[in-house]
């Protein structure tokens, strides 16, 4: 008995739900319809119209404008870096002669650098000096190197490397041969394919050599290796052969000898003369006759 | 629905515009704009009053937000603040105008319920925005503005029949959004 009621009593219910929902449908529907105005309470614009009163546009155009400005900042700032670090990695300082040019060079630590004609010299300022002296080279050069034990000099050329601790010496850098000459102190002379440094001390010579890939140490002084500087061309008992060869390096001139006479022998000195003077000099002492071109 | 803005005497002065950017505060009025203007429509007869009361509240907030002052509860807070303003602003005007029919239908309603009915008036009025535009119009010409079936089809040169139809099949569109809306509130 008490089912079928409590039933009715569901059914009764929902039905009196359904009721005051759809009343209550018909007067939302009636209240927003009547209401109803095409394009108002849009939202998008109401904001707009709001944020230009309240001026939050501008705050907002601003913080984008700070972080465009912040972006860029970083931007520079990071390229700044880059910059530094590049900067710190190598400033290079180079010094280039045209042939038959001289130029003296003074690097930070006061060594002075004499370079021949047609030779490059460059060096890393950020590092130079910091742990050590180095420099890169290509033709010749004479250097007097400072004295600083602590940072040792090294002269680096394409195969080979000369490290000193105070010293005067020459570097000659050719295509097929590396020559040093070493005019005070003591110098360290290795090349990349050679397992044993050789040591030179003053007056000695040494050469390394493209083809044979050995350093020799020179056996006969050399008195002019270094007259490109001294402008002093000094000959004992130099056999004629040696004698044109250093007077072609010399002049960077073409001599031949026209009377044949080769095994004559010259003992001279010539202090800064005109090559024609220094010839006729010759021609007169070994009765020949060198010309020049 | 809780936005709160740090109160006097927090720490961290010199960010308090931090708390609530502006980004936040927009997505808050966008999401309470619609709402809250059918709420004021409950009180006020023209949309343009309606909005510019839930302007002017949303303004006072930002003002409040920007000296510093906690609004532990900003839906209610604004709920309130449009209901205040309404009431003041139909008693300057009840001079001119009756009040408003609805109000009526607050009534018995809890500020909940209260919030919950702006919200579904809100989506149906989308859904109205929503229609096809013939559609609308015809819908609008009958409910709104209380044009009879055959008064309309005269205006629009178009047959009984069709008016019927279109307010038939609008009805079924906003009933529809109506439905989905209980059927997510229900689940």
């Amino acid at each position: 008995m008490q089912e079928p009621l409590s039933i009715v009593n569901y059914q009764l219910s929902i039905e009196k739900m359904n009721n005051e929902q759809e009343d209550r449908w018909e007067k939302r529907l009636r209240f927003v319809a009547r209401r109803y105005k095409e394009g108002s309470l849009d939202e998008d614009k109401a904001w707009e119209r709001f944020a230009a009163r309240q001026g939050i546009r501008r705050k907002v155009f601003f913080r984008r404008y700070w972080m465009a400005a912040a972006s860029v900042m970083l931007l520079l700032i990071g390229f700044g870096l880059f910059y530094r670090m590049d900067r710190k990695e190598s400033e290079w300082v180079s010094v280039v002669t045209v042939p038959g040019q001289l130029k003296d060079v003074y690097l930070p630590d006061s060594t002075l650098v004499s370079m021949a004609g047609n030779s490059t010299l460059r060096y890393d300022v950020k590092k130079y000096g910091k742990e050590r002296r180095v420099v890169e080279m290509k033709g010749k050069a004479f250097f007097q190197v400072k004295r600083d034990e602590a940072r040792p000099f090294s002269v680096h050329t394409t195969r080979t490397e000369v490290t000193v601790l105070g010293t005067s010496f020459q570097v000659n850098e050719r295509p097929e041969a590396t020559q040093v000459d070493v005019l005070t102190g003591k110098v360290r002379f290795s090349a990349d394919e050679v397992s044993e440094p050789a040591i030179l001390i003053a007056g000695m010579s040494a050469s390394y050599s493209e083809e044979k890939k050995e350093i020799e140490i020179g056996t006969e002084e050399n008195l002019n290796e270094l007259s490109w500087k001294t402008k002093q061309l000094r000959f004992n008992d130099t056999p004629l052969e040696q004698v044109i060869r250093d007077l072609n390096e010399y002049y960077h001139v073409k001599i031949t000898n026209k009377a044949g006479t080769s095994d004559a022998r010259l003992t001279a000195t010539f202090n800064d003369l005109p090559l024609d003077e220094v010839l006729l000099v010759i021609n007169q002492t070994l009765d020949v006759r060198l010309v020049f071109r | 629905m809780e936005l709160t803005f740090p109160g006097k005497g927090t720490k961290d002065k010199g960010k308090r515009m931090a708390t609530i950017s502006a980004k936040d505060f927009e997505h808050t009025f966008k999401e309470l704009y619609k709402p809250l203007c059918l709420f004021a429509l409950r009180f006020t007869e023209k949309t343009e009053d309606a909005e510019d009361v839930v302007q002017q509240a949303f303004a006072d907030v930002w003002d409040k937000s920007c000296h510093d002052v906690t609004i532990a509860n900003l839906k209610s807070y604004l709920y309130q603040a449009v209901k205040n303003r309404s009431l003041t602003l139909v008693a300057r005007l009840a001079d001119t105008e009756p009040v408003s029919e609805f109000v009526a239908d607050l009534e018995d309603l809890s500020e909940e319920e209260q919030m919950y009915q702006a919200e579904r008036d809100a989506r149906l009025w989308a859904a109205i925005d929503e229609l096809p535009p013939e559609r609308k119009k015809i819908f609008l010409l009958s409910k709104r503005d209380g044009l009879k079936y055959q008064e309309i089809a005269e205006e629009l040169n178009i047959s009984v029949k069709t008016v019927e139809n279109q307010i038939g099949k609008a009805l079924k569109a906003l009933r529809e959004t109506a439905i989905r809306i209980y059927c997510f509130f229900f689940s």
